[in-house]
């Protein structure tokens, strides 16, 4: 009996375990597929030779263009570049039919959120990779992944379930935010984070 | 206007002097027109209120009140007075009370920050402010059909069940800020960053600017005479100062106003 | 005892090593993470636009005003609205309803189909049913005149579109083109001619006169160009010595050096008794000598002067002998000294009686043709259109009108206000048979069951805005569209053509494009001026524009074209109606009848004056109950203001309902208390943002004379136990 009690406590033990570190990241993120495989290596690999700022610049007035508008594709694009099947998708869905590409943004935060892109670039002189990771040399666009409870990517709590960082861009929460600052001995006033 | 390049060398960079936001409001120019209460309500997407509700429920951060000087007609005189978060300079009463810390005194520009995603809505903080300058969002903001285009993205739209108010523009100051750092600056100038209210006043009763820079004009203001504060009894510094020839305009400020009741009949 | 293999214990076991386990997860901390998120992020909190910011430009078209307007866009899409500080008249000055003007199009009210309004309800029907409906009417009405004339009331006269309304009126017999009451414009005709042909307009030039003397003039709330006088941070405390003489304190009252609370009725008797003050003491400038020797040679001048010194005056104005006699001499101390008059759309205007006598002190401060003044001006270059064979239709007043003689009305909303009474139209039209077109954006004059053709709102076209009535000089400029307008709104100038072509009139196809056109051809050729160009803000002369199309272009990113200065030119004041002894005859019959009408004041009843509330436009943004609602800056609609004493006399307590009876109707409202207000007075709200049934209009139970004045009626209150 006892050990029949033993045993129930550890089973439970164990498949909760199991549970909370295995089963649940698997069901809590949902992936969904971006609108078309972009290649960030292509374009800024030798052949095309772009930097970040080409496509994701400041404006004059200090904005950040975020995500390009298809405006900036056209401008090369407005002739067929190559013959991947990502740009048939652009020209058959987008470009000619003159709409948005409904792209999922990794290090999309909540409305309240403020994060001037031109101070920590311009003022603090961070690279796009401290935050972002080796984003721009990738081949493919990494499979977005969706927490089914919040709506946000998994880039911002971070890949491992536990909340550990792997890397300086893992995870994009308030408190990686704050560390750096911290440590930064930089501004911490809400107002300046938060709009 | 002086020039907001002060710095000071430190460890590490230069860094921008402590700024000490606030404003002058001359009543004697106040006209009583309400356009500060619009800009502040189109500039920081203030949700309109449903038709039952008056003026203790509605949200406007900065609001225009009528004082009397208690005489009847003909001698009955009005006075304008519009009433914002005074940013508090010392014992804000809100912060000191807020069991969230959704409130802070931000230390470089001495705004009083007021953050409705931490705020739980106990409305503490709303007993506590002496000048009745904190709203409570009773509804969820509701936009007839198609106003949500025109809503300003510099700033949040809030959810029922909390507490905001006046930031002086928060928005327009990171806007400021950005295009400080998009010219290399740290510091943001006097003229790039005032909040809607003071850019919307027809006659120039609203003076904005760093009082903590005695060059400027809200300084000199400030320390101008027939200036004061309300309820300055109870030490909280704001950052705002009033200004009137009208004696029995001054001598208001001192006291507290009553509502006027209104009977049911 | 037989076991059970899993038992109670067990279970609990069990769960209590999950418990464990889950404890030893991130699973509950990260949960209540995400879930803290998910409360926070609700889908029907709405989500700002987001994309480029960007700056354009334009000029407000909701008054005759027409400020200089900087619109924060995001995107194409404009999300803020605020004055622009270079603009040379405006100055960075936006009023109330200008800083909501990008809310307008997204009101309920708004009314985008063609349709017929009821007083609370409105049926789309097809823009071609209503123009062949409305097109046989008028043809019936080209062949039958005797059945009734045909008018059209222009809500902003003066445009190059004014010409497509006075050539549709004059292809009428009796055809009349009709203009909203004008104070400024009724005062400056008194003084008609004094500049000569070289001059033929008039403007008021407020910035340079050292003292004004307002009649119920709303100057620090909405009269004529509000920013010349408000004109942003350059208000300065030497602006002009205010002097406002009305029976309301009004927020003018309020900001105003001094405030003589006359008596409703009164104000030609004040200002007769000024006058009589300054030219028995002599207070008038030496150069008048002659002219006031002139006048003084007419008996009826002399003796009405003399029945009104300080002691009579202040008598009969309910004020006090020393404030005439202080008053007047404050004028003479302050040359040039203005004297304007007042009545906007909701208190309405004052008599041409009033206006005469008003401006008399005008001539004797020598403000009449001088600068700080009444200064002449040169008009708006006429557009450089030829309409073939046109007449067009002059300019009239809706009181000019017999009665009852209108069996098609033609309302153009352009400026989105209930400028006029619907008593008063209703007053005009024939009975039961007549057809009332609205040419409308907004509902407006719903009560009149309007036919509505709709039209682009501000910000959706290019709309002329001509020289403001007030203006020391002729200016243009044009009103720049920034959204989409919808599908079925086109401009009155289409919807014009093809009512025209069903009625089957001699009409010449118009375009909004060639008039406007021809009206910036017709300013570049003038030669004059010069020309502000709003997104740099630099001026450049008319001159320096090699051709009409440059000056287009800029008109079509935002500018403004003023006039220069006309010369200095001695008036002609002996040609004005002063020095003819009709006038003082007539003026002796005005005051003696004002006289009976104050006389008549001091008995139970009281006397009740609608007055303008915040945003008198009838479409509006949900934010101005900001002003109305959720504070108490301006008046709510539905209320009636009284005094204490008088709310004592009639046993009535603050927030209770009340009736007011005239002879015209009554009015539920709600009392409000205000120690200013003067003992037997009722002031009561215009809101024409809710002309339904919520709030009636309450200008229409005001007593309107023949000469379309509705300043004061006597009422009787009561309290409404329900």
């Amino acid at each position: 009996m006892r050990l029949r009690g033993s045993l129930a406590f550890i089973l439970g033990l164990f498949l909760m375990l199991g549970v909370g570190w295995f089963v649940f990241p698997l069901a809590l993120y949902e992936a969904i597929d971006q609108p078309l495989q972009f290649s960030h290596k292509i374009h800024t690999g030798e052949q095309v030779g772009m930097s970040c700022e080409d496509c994701h610049g400041f404006r004059e007035d200090g904005s950040f263009c975020g995500i390009p508008s298809l405006e900036n594709c056209v401008n090369c694009h407005s002739e067929p570049q190559g013959k991947s099947a990502a740009e048939k998708v652009l020209f058959e869905r987008y470009i000619s039919t003159k709409q948005e590409i409904p792209w999922l943004v990794y290090s999309r935060q909540p409305e309240n959120v403020y994060f001037s892109h031109i101070q920590h670039v311009k003022l603090a002189g961070l690279k796009c990779e401290r935050c972002h990771g080796p984003h721009g040399s990738s081949e493919t666009l990494p499979q977005y992944q969706r927490n089914r409870i919040s709506g946000y990517s998994r880039n911002i709590w971070g890949q491992s379930i536990s909340g550990i960082r792997s890397a300086p861009w893992d995870g994009m929460k308030m408190d990686d935010c704050e560390r750096c600052h911290a440590e930064k001995s930089v501004g911490a006033s809400c107002l300046g984070c938060h709009k | 206007m002086s020039d907001n390049m002060n710095h000071k060398q430190e460890a590490g960079g230069t860094r921008p002097v402590r700024h000490r936001f606030g404003m002058a409001v001359d009543l004697d120019r106040c006209n009583g027109c309400g356009a500060c209460m619009l800009a502040c309500s189109v500039e920081n997407n203030i949700a309109p209120v449903p038709e039952e509700a008056d003026d203790r429920k509605g949200i406007t951060w900065i609001r225009v009140y009528r004082a009397r000087n208690g005489a009847a007609f003909p001698e009955a005189r009005t006075v304008f007075v519009p009433v914002l978060c005074q940013q508090c300079g010392h014992h804000t009463p809100c912060v000191s009370v807020c069991p969230q810390q959704a409130v802070d005194v931000d230390q470089e520009t001495g705004i009083v920050g007021q953050i409705p995603e931490r705020c739980l809505g106990c409305r503490y903080c709303m007993a506590a402010c002496p000048y009745h300058a904190r709203y409570f969002n009773w509804w969820d903001p509701v936009w007839p059909k198609g106003l949500e285009k025109t809503l300003n993205p510099a700033v949040a739209p809030r959810m029922r069940g909390v507490v905001e108010k006046c930031n002086l523009c928060h928005g327009r100051l990171q806007a400021a800020q950005a295009k400080a750092a998009a010219e290399g600056r740290r510091d943001v100038r006097a003229e790039d960053y005032q909040p809607a209210c003071v850019e919307a006043c027809p006659t120039g009763a609203l003076v904005f600017g760093d009082l903590n820079d005695a060059a400027s004009q809200v300084s000199q203001l400030a320390r101008g005479p027939n200036s004061f504060r309300l309820l300055e009894r109870l030490k909280t510094e704001p950052n705002t100062y009033y200004r009137s020839k009208r004696r029995w305009v001054r001598e208001l400020a001192a006291q507290g106003v009553t509502r006027k009741e209104e009977s049911v009949g | 005892m037989k076991q059970t293999l899993i038992d109670r214990r067990h279970i609990l076991k069990f769960l209590g090593g999950s418990a464990l386990g889950t404890a030893l997860t991130p699973l509950p901390w990260k949960v209540l993470d995400d879930v803290s998120i998910w409360t926070q992020n609700w889908s029907w909190i709405p989500v700002p636009p987001k994309g480029e910011k960007l700056v354009r430009h334009t000029t407000c078209a909701l008054c005759p005003a027409g400020c200089g307007v900087k619109v924060s866009c995001i995107g194409a899409q404009p999300v803020g609205l605020f004055g622009l500080p270079g603009h040379p008249t405006s100055r960075g000055f936006l009023c109330p309803a200008g800083l909501l003007g990008h809310h307008l199009p997204y009101d309920p009210r708004r009314v985008a189909q063609p349709s017929r309004l009821m007083a609370e309800s409105r049926r789309a029907l097809p823009a071609e049913q209503i123009l062949s409906e409305l097109g046989k009417g008028l043809a019936r009405l080209k062949a039958d005149p005797a059945a009734g004339r045909v008018a059209i009331i222009d809500s902003l006269p003066g445009r190059s579109t004014s010409i497509a309304y006075r050539r549709l009126a004059s292809q009428f017999t009796g055809g009349a083109y009709i203009v909203p009451p004008d104070p400024v414009r009724r005062s400056l005709g008194v003084f008609d001619g004094i500049a000569g042909e070289a001059y033929p307009e008039l403007g008021i030039d407020v910035k340079r006169a050292r003292m004004i003397v307002s009649f119920g003039a709303d100057l620090l709330e909405g009269w004529g160009t509000p920013a010349r006088l408000l004109s942003g941070r350059q208000a300065s405390d030497q602006g002009p010595l205010l002097t406002q003489i009305e029976p309301r304190y009004s927020n003018t009252a309020a900001m105003a050096d001094s405030w003589l609370p006359v008596r409703p009725g009164s104000e030609l008797m004040a200002a007769l008794g000024l006058a009589a003050v300054l030219v028995n003491e002599k207070l008038f400038p030496a150069d008048l000598l002659p002219s006031v020797q002139a006048l003084n040679e007419m008996a009826d001048f002399r003796e009405l002067l003399a029945a009104l010194p300080p002691s009579r005056c202040g008598d009969l104005c309910g004020i006090s002998p020393e404030a005439v006699a202080r008053t007047a001499r404050e004028m003479a101390a302050h040359f040039p000294s203005l004297a304007l008059v007042g009545g906007n759309c909701s208190g309405g205007p004052f008599d041409k009686n009033d206006h005469l006598a008003i401006n008399f002190l005008n001539l004797m401060t020598g403000a009449a043709g001088g600068e700080g003044g009444i200064v002449p001006r040169r008009s708006l270059p006429d557009p450089d259109f030829d309409v073939e064979g046109a007449e067009l239709a002059s300019p009239t007043d809706l009181s000019q009108v017999p009665d009852e003689s209108i069996a098609f009305l033609v309302i153009d909303s352009t400026v989105p206000r209930q400028a006029i009474p619907s008593a008063l139209i209703q007053r005009k039209l024939v009975p039961g048979e007549a057809v009332v077109l609205a040419f409308a954006s907004g509902t407006q004059y719903s009560d009149l069951s309007p036919y509505v053709l709709p039209v682009p709102l501000y910000l959706e076209a290019f709309q002329e805005i001509p020289t403001p009535s007030d203006s020391p000089v002729a200016s243009c400029s044009f009103s720049v569209p920034l959204v989409p307008a919808p599908p079925a709104a086109v401009s009155s100038v289409q919807w014009l053509n093809r009512l025209a072509s069903s009625a089957r009139l001699d009409w010449p196809e118009l375009s909004d494009d060639s008039l406007a056109d021809a009206r910036i051809k017709g300013i570049w050729s003038c030669k004059r001026g010069s020309v502000y160009g709003y997104s740099d803000g630099t001026a450049k002369a008319n001159s320096d524009f090699a051709s009409a199309g440059e000056l287009t272009t800029v008109f079509k990113s935002g500018a403004c074209w003023l006039d220069s200065p006309a010369d200095a030119v001695k008036p002609q004041l002996t040609g004005s109606a002063y020095f003819r002894p009709e006038t003082w005859g007539r003026l002796r019959r005005a005051v003696n009848q004002g006289i009976e009408v104050v006389s008549k004041q001091t008995n139970d009843g009281v006397i009740v004056m609608p007055f303008s509330t915040a945003l008198a436009t009838t479409i509006a943004s949900p934010l101005a109950a900001k002003l109305t609602r959720e504070s108490d800056l301006y008046a709510r609609p539905g209320v009636a203001v009284i005094s204490p004493s008088t709310a004592g006399r009639l046993a009535l307590q603050e927030g209770q309902k009340a009736e007011i009876e005239t002879s015209n109707g009554c009015l539920r409202v709600r009392i409000r208390l205000d120690e200013s207000t003067a003992p037997g007075m009722v002031f009561v709200p215009v809101s024409e943002s809710d002309a339904s049934g919520a709030h009636p209009d309450p200008r229409n139970v005001c007593e309107i004379s023949e000469d379309g004045v509705w300043r004061a009626t006597p009422a009787k209150l009561r309290r409404l136990d329900v």
